[in-house]
């Protein structure tokens, strides 16, 4: 299995841009403390990226017979928000606290942990990156 | 004639299930025959299977693609007048091995005389 595949990259591209929409309007929000904006931000931020993962995960899966349970696009998702994150809190152009983003940062590291045992589990059902039983058809 | 179609319907089931699997096994004893390209291969699977075994070259592509990754199969590629250099296929190593392997476990009990014997 070929872990950087051109739908991964694909993914990888309309996340940053997310990511990076996702930033500015949260820190317009957070600097306006709009509560509500800021919730709905979060939550049509997390919708619109696990559609695109959805989208470019079906078609990788399709394609180059990918077997990872989208742990990968969970992963390009979780370094592009969490760096971004940091990256432009350092910069100063971030209002969203330093506490707030660490904590964001630990629960879902912890989260993609679990999703890292779970890809861990289904690999040995696989050989590399191949289900077993889809190999031979 | 009931008993015909019973027949019928039920031969067609066992066929499709028999049939899974069987698609790598003329692809790897075509490719052990010489080095092919992906028509030739659906040409030799159609002709010596007896036109039991049909293939779609996508699903060939498709499965040649999941060999190549899974270092069973490699290619060479060969220049031709027209259009995009052709692959052409063989099988490695690893490939040959398996395949000898499948075939002394799977294959040659039925050369057996006892089993030849009850065949016919």
């Amino acid at each position: 299995m070929k872990a950087l595949t051109i739908r991964l990259g694909q993914f990888a591209i309309c996340a940053l841009v997310l990511t990076v929409l996702f930033r500015y309007a949260l820190n317009l929000c957070i600097e306006a403390n709009n509560v509500i904006g800021t919730t709905t931000c979060s939550i049509v931020y997390g919708g619109l990226i696990f559609l695109v993962g959805w989208y470019f995960g079906t078609k990788d899966a399709k394609e180059n017979e990918v077997h990872d349970i989208g742990f990968r696009h969970h992963l390009v998702t979780y370094i592009l928000c969490i760096g971004i994150g940091y990256g432009v809190h350092y910069l100063g152009w971030n209002a969203e606290s330093l506490r707030a983003m660490t904590i964001t940062a630990i629960s879902w590291g912890i989260g993609l942990l679990v999703h890292f045992i779970f890809y861990l589990i289904e690999q040995r059902k696989t050989i590399k990156g191949y289900a077993k039983d889809e190999i031979f058809q | 004639m009931e008993n015909d179609v019973m027949i019928t319907e039920l031969l067609n089931a066992w066929e499709e299930t028999y049939k899974k699997g069987q698609l790598t096994f003329w692809v790897f004893l075509s490719l052990k025959e010489s080095n092919k390209c992906v028509e030739e291969i659906k040409e030799f699977v159609e002709k010596m299977s007896e036109g039991s075994m049909s293939c779609e070259e996508q699903s060939l592509y498709r499965n040649l693609r999941k060999f190549l990754n899974l270092g069973i199969v490699a290619y060479d590629s060969k220049r031709v007048s027209k259009g995009p250099d052709r692959k052409y296929y063989y099988l490695t190593e690893l490939g040959k091995e398996l395949f000898q392997h499948f075939v002394e476990r799977n294959i040659k009990i039925f050369t057996k005389e006892s089993i030849i014997n009850l065949l016919n």
